[in-house]
C-alpha cells in the first residue's frame, strides 16, 4: 500500500506540467546574474578602497553649502563684516533663483512636449488600428463587401502609421537628441523634439491597442445605423476610450518628466544644463542642490500623475 | 473518544451570540449552540439567514459583537472568545478549527499539494514553513496524496490549482481542512459545485475523518435533503436566530418548509455576502 | 444613471481641454526664452551626413588622428565587448535592485502590515518615503553623484542604476501586492498559519507572476540605461556612441548603435514572451 503511493507519487512527479521555457529562462538570467557580479569585472572591491572613503569625506565635505565650507575651514571666527547666517541666505536665494528658473523650462519642455506627442498619438493611434483604419471600418469583417484596391490604400494607411510609430519609439531619447541638437543647435526644441517623437510612438502603439481591444459590438451597432467612419469614431471610440488614453497620457508624462531633466546635459538651459556646468565647475554644492530640484519636481510630478490617474479610474468607473 | 462520551463541556458553546456588520446591520441574534466533541451536524435555512455568519464566528475568524464562545479540549484546556477578543491570540485555537470556505479560497498560482499542505501551516515552525513550500517531505507527500486518494483526486497531486475543475477545487478546498487534523471540522456549502453521487461521497468522508479523530463536524447545506439524509441532527436557522435544532428524525416537512418561507423569522438582510472581509 | 454618464465624459473633455491649453501656453513660454529656430544649412548637411552613414556603418575605424592602435574590423570588437559590459552591467544593477525593492516594497504595502497584524504605520510611512527619495532622482544623476563621491569604476555605474531601481522596485511592487488577490491569506490564517506562513504561502505564490513580470520589464530599462551610462565614461555601448559622435564618426557611431538596437529587441522579444506566459 505504502510503497504503492510511493510509486505513484514519483510516476506523477515525473510528468508533473512544467514551463520548459520559463525554467530555462529563469536558469538562464540567474547563471548570467551570477557571472556578471562574479566575472563581470565590476570592480565592486574598488568601491571600498582606502583613497576612496577620504574621497566619500571630501565629497560629503564639499557638498555643504559654500558659506558653510568656508566657515568650517576658516574656523568659528566670523568674516567680521557679514556673519554666517546671511551669507548663507545669499547663496540660497541665489542659488533658488536659478534653479526655479531651470526647473520651470524643465517643466515647460515636459509639458510641451507630451502635448504634442498626445496629439500625434490620436491621430496616429486612430490610423494603426485595425479597426478604424480599414477598409470595412467596424465590419463584420466579410471581405467581399470591399475592393480590393481600397483595402489595399487602408492597409498602406495603416502599415505606415504603425511604422511610422515603431520607428519613433525604437530611437532611444537620447539618441534622437542627439540628431536634433546636430540638426538645430542646442536649444529647448531640440529636447522637446526628441522627447515628443519617442513618447508619440509609444502612445500611438498604446492608443491603437486600447481601440482594438474596445468591445466591437456597439461600433458595429453604430455602423448598422449607417454611420460613417468619423462619426462612429467620435460618437462611441473617442468616448470610450480616451480614460485609457488619459490614463497612458499620464503614465508617459511622470516618465518624460524625469527624462527632462537629464535631457539638458547636451546643452540645452534646463536643469540637467546647469547640474552638468556645476558639475564642470567642480562646485558640487550646487550642483547636489540643482539635483535636488530636480528630485523635487519629478516627485511633484509623480504625485500629479498618481492623482489625475485615480481620479480617472475612479470616473470610468 | 472517551472523553467525549463524557461529554459534558467537552466541544464548542455558543451563548447568547449576536453578530453586527460594520454597517449596523444584525446577522446574528441571541444565538446559542452546543456541539460535543466527536457529534455531526448540519445547518439549514434560506440564504442570508446567517450560516455563513454563524460559522465564521464558531471559526474564531470574526469576533461575536456581544455574547461568547467558548471551545474546550480533550485535557481541559478552554479557549474563550467574546466581543474585543484580540484576533492574534485566537491563532492557536485556529490551527484546531479545519474551515472549508464557499469560495475555496486556494491559491490559485500553486500546485496541488502545496494547497493541500497549507492546511498544516499552524503547526509548522518557521523553518519548515519555508522548506515545506519548495520541497515538502517524504512523508507529508505520501499522507497528502493519501488524502486526496480518497477525494479520487490523487492525479492532480502535482497540477496547478488553477487548471482543475470548480468541483476538483472545491475537493482541493476539502482536502486542505482535512490535512488540518483540528478538533472541529466546519465546512461552508462544501458540496455546492459537486454532482450529486460525488457530493454525498464527499460528506461521507468529511463525516469519517472527522470520527476518526473524534472532532466535531459542522456543515452549512443548502440542499435539504443530502442535509436530511446524511446528517444526525439539523440546526435550522432563519433571520439570523436558530429556529430549530434536533434530531433529524424529529425534524418534520412541514418544520422545513416554515423556514424556507420565512415565517415567524421575517427579515433575513442578504449582509452575509456584502460585510466584512 | 445619464448624468452620470455625461459628468464622466464632461471630466475627460475637461482634462483633454487642460492638456492642450497647457501645452500651448508652454510653448509660448519656451519660445520667449529661446525662440525656436529653423535649422541652419550646416544643420542639414550635418543631420543628412549623420542619416547617411546609417546606411553604411562600419566595422573599420574611419580614419582620424585619434585611430592609431585601432586595427582593420576593430569597431564590431569593440561594440561586441562593450555589449557584454552593458548586460553585465544591467543584470548586476537590477538583480542589486531587486534586492533591495522587494523588502522595500513589501515594507511599503499596506496587506504585509495587514498580515503582521499590527497598523501600518511609520514603517510604512518610511519606506514610501524612501522609495520615493530613490527614484525621484534619474539613474544619470545619481551616476553624477556617485562619480563624484567614490570616482569612476564600474561599480559606480552599478550601484547608480540599482539605486533608483530599487525605489521604482519598491513602488510598484507594493501596488502589486496591495492589488493582489488575498482571498487565499484569509483561509491560512483561519487555519492558524502565522504571518511568515501567510505572506509565503499565500501572498506571494498570488502575486509572483505579476511581480516577476515586472522585474524582467524593469531590466528592458536596465539594459537601456547601462548603456546610456556610458555618456559618462562607462565602458558600456554609449561610450563608444558619445566619443565616435564627438569625432564625427558617424559611421562607428551606426554600428555601435545597431548592435545596441538589435540587443534591445533581442531581449524585448524573449521579455515579452515570458510575460505572456505569466500574466497572460
Amino acid at each position: 500500500m505504502k510503497e504503492d503511493s510511493r510509486r505513484s507519487i514519483d510516476r506523477l512527479w515525473r510528468h508533473r506540467p512544467r514551463d520548459t521555457f520559463s525554467r530555462v529562462s529563469l536558469l538562464l538570467l540567474m547563471v548570467a546574474t551570477v557571472f556578471s557580479w562574479l566575472a563581470g569585472d565590476l570592480q565592486v572591491g574598488g568601491l571600498f578602497e582606502t583613497d576612496r572613503w577620504s574621497n566619500v569625506r571630501r565629497f560629503a565635505f564639499e557638498i555643504l553649502p559654500y558659506p558653510l565650507q568656508q566657515h568650517g575651514m576658516s574656523g568659528t571666527v566670523g568674516q567680521g563684516d557679514t556673519g554666517l547666517l546671511p551669507r548663507l541666505r545669499a547663496w540660497g536665494v541665489g542659488q533658488l533663483g536659478r534653479a526655479l528658473e531651470a526647473t520651470w523650462i524643465t517643466l515647460l519642455m515636459s509639458v510641451v512636449a507630451m502635448a504634442a506627442a498626445g496629439l500625434w498619438a490620436m491621430v496616429g493611434g486612430l490610423a494603426s488600428s485595425r479597426r478604424v483604419a480599414s477598409a470595412d471600418p467596424f465590419g463584420s469583417s466579410s471581405p467581399s463587401v470591399t475592393t480590393g484596391a481600397s483595402r489595399k490604400l487602408w492597409w498602406i494607411v495603416r502599415a505606415s502609421a504603425r511604422g511610422a510609430a515603431l520607428g519613433m519609439r525604437a530611437v532611444p531619447e537620447y539618441v534622437a537628441a542627439f540628431f536634433f541638437v546636430a540638426l538645430i543647435g542646442p536649444s529647448a526644441w531640440a529636447v522637446v523634439l526628441a522627447l515628443a517623437m519617442h513618447n508619440a510612438g509609444i502612445l500611438s502603439r498604446l492608443g491603437a491597442e486600447a481601440v482594438d481591444n474596445l468591445d466591437p459590438r456597439r461600433g458595429e451597432a453604430l455602423r448598422g445605423l449607417g454611420a460613417d467612419r468619423l462619426q462612429i469614431v467620435w460618437a462611441q471610440v473617442v468616448p470610450e476610450v480616451s480614460g485609457r488614453w488619459l490614463l497612458y497620457f499620464f503614465y508617459r508624462w511622470e516618465t518624460c518628466v524625469r527624462e527632462a531633466t537629464v535631457l539638458g546635459m547636451l546643452g540645452v538651459a534646463s536643469l540637467g544644463y546647469w547640474i552638468q556646468d556645476a558639475r564642470a565647475r567642480q562646485h558640487l554644492d550646487e550642483m547636489v542642490f540643482l539635483i535636488l530640484c530636480g528630485g523635487v519636481l519629478v516627485l511633484c510630478g509623480d504625485g500629479l500623475s498618481t492623482w489625475a490617474r485615480r481620479k480617472l479610474r475612479d470616473s470610468v468607473g | 473518544m472517551i472523553a467525549a462520551e463524557a461529554g459534558v463541556g467537552l466541544g464548542l458553546r455558543l451563548r447568547n451570540v449576536t453578530f453586527d456588520y460594520a454597517d449596523g446591520s444584525r446577522a446574528l441574534d441571541g444565538v446559542g449552540l452546543d456541539l460535543e466533541s466527536g457529534s455531526v451536524a448540519a445547518l439549514v435555512g434560506p440564504s442570508g439567514a446567517g450560516k455563513t455568519t454563524l460559522l465564521r464566528v464558531c471559526a474564531a475568524s470574526w469576533m461575536p459583537t456581544s455574547g461568547s464562545a467558548r471551545w474546550t479540549e480533550a485535557d481541559g484546556r478552554e479557549h474563550v472568545w467574546a466581543s474585543g477578543s484580540p484576533a492574534s491570540k485566537a491563532r492557536a485555537l485556529r490551527s484546531q478549527i479545519g474551515f472549508v470556505f464557499q469560495n475555496f479560497r486556494l491559491v490559485p498560482q500553486l500546485r496541488v499539494i502545496q494547497n493541500v499542505l497549507s492546511g498544516r501551516l499552524g503547526s509548522m515552525s518557521l523553518f519548515s514553513t519555508i522548506r515545506n513550500l519548495m520541497m515538502p517531505s517524504r512523508e507529508l507527500t505520501v499522507e497528502a496524496f493519501e488524502l486526496l486518494e480518497r477525494l479520487e483526486l490523487e492525479e492532480k497531486l502535482y497540477q496547478r490549482t488553477d487548471r482543475l475543475s470548480g468541483g476538483q477545487q472545491q475537493r482541493v478546498a476539502v482536502a486542505r481542512a482535512l490535512f488540518q487534523r483540528g478538533r472541529l471540522l466546519l465546512a461552508d456549502e462544501p458540496v455546492a459545485s459537486l454532482d450529486p453521487a460525488r457530493a454525498e461521497a464527499v460528506l461521507h468522508l468529511m463525516r469519517e475523518e472527522a470520527a476518526d479523530r473524534g472532532a466535531a463536524f459542522l456543515a452549512s447545506l443548502h440542499d435539504v435533503e443530502l442535509a436530511r439524509r446524511l446528517f444526525p441532527r439539523l440546526i435550522g436557522v432563519a433571520g439570523g436566530r436558530i429556529a430549530f435544532d434536533r434530531p433529524t428524525s424529529e425534524v418534520t416537512s412541514a418544520e422545513l418548509r416554515a423556514l424556507f418561507r420565512g415565517d415567524g423569522v421575517a427579515e433575513s438582510d442578504g449582509a452575509e455576502e456584502a460585510g466584512l472581509p | 444613471m445619464t448624468v452620470g454618464r455625461r459628468w464622466t465624459w464632461s471630466f475627460r473633455a475637461r482634462v483633454f481641454g487642460a492638456i492642450l491649453a497647457l501645452g500651448a501656453l508652454a510653448a509660448w513660454g519656451l519660445m520667449v526664452g529661446s525662440p525656436p529656430r529653423w535649422p541652419t544649412d550646416g544643420g542639414w548637411a550635418l543631420a543628412g551626413e549623420m542619416l547617411r552613414a546609417a546606411l553604411s556603418p562600419t566595422l573599420s575605424p574611419e580614419a582620424g588622428f585619434e585611430t592609431a592602435g585601432r586595427g582593420e574590423g576593430s569597431v564590431l570588437s569593440e561594440a561586441l565587448g562593450a555589449a557584454q559590459r552593458t548586460v553585465t552591467f544591467a543584470l548586476a544593477g537590477c538583480s542589486l535592485a531587486l534586492l533591495w525593492g522587494l523588502p522595500l516594497g513589501l515594507m511599503a504595502s499596506e496587506v504585509f502590515w495587514r498580515l503582521l497584524g499590527r497598523r501600518p504605520g511609520t514603517c510604512r510611512r518610511c519606506a514610501r518615503w524612501l522609495s520615493a527619495a530613490l527614484r525621484s532622482i534619474h539613474e544619470l544623476l545619481w551616476a553624477v553623484v556617485l562619480l563624484a563621491a567614490l570616482g569612476l569604476s564600474n561599480g559606480t555605474a552599478v550601484l547608480a542604476m540599482a539605486i533608483p531601481f530599487a525605489g521604482i522596485f519598491a513602488k510598484v511592487f507594493s501596488e502589486l501586492l496591495d492589488e493582489s488577490p488575498q482571498s487565499a491569506t484569509f483561509a491560512l490564517a483561519g487555519a492558524g498559519a502565522g504571518p511568515l506562513g501567510q505572506v509565503c504561502w499565500g501572498l506571494l505564490p498570488a502575486a509572483l507572476p505579476d511581480l516577476g513580470a515586472y522585474a524582467v520589464y524593469r531590466l528592458e530599462c536596465a539594459l537601456r540605461s547601462s548603456a546610456v551610462l556610458g555618456f559618462f565614461g562607462f565602458p558600456t555601448l554609449g561610450y563608444y556612441v558619445a566619443v565616435a559622435f564627438e569625432n564625427l564618426h558617424y559611421r562607428e557611431m551606426w554600428t555601435h548603435l545597431y548592435v545596441m538596437f538589435v540587443m534591445v529587441a533581442m531581449l524585448e522579444v524573449w521579455s515579452a514572451s515570458l510575460r505572456r506566459r505569466w500574466v497572460g
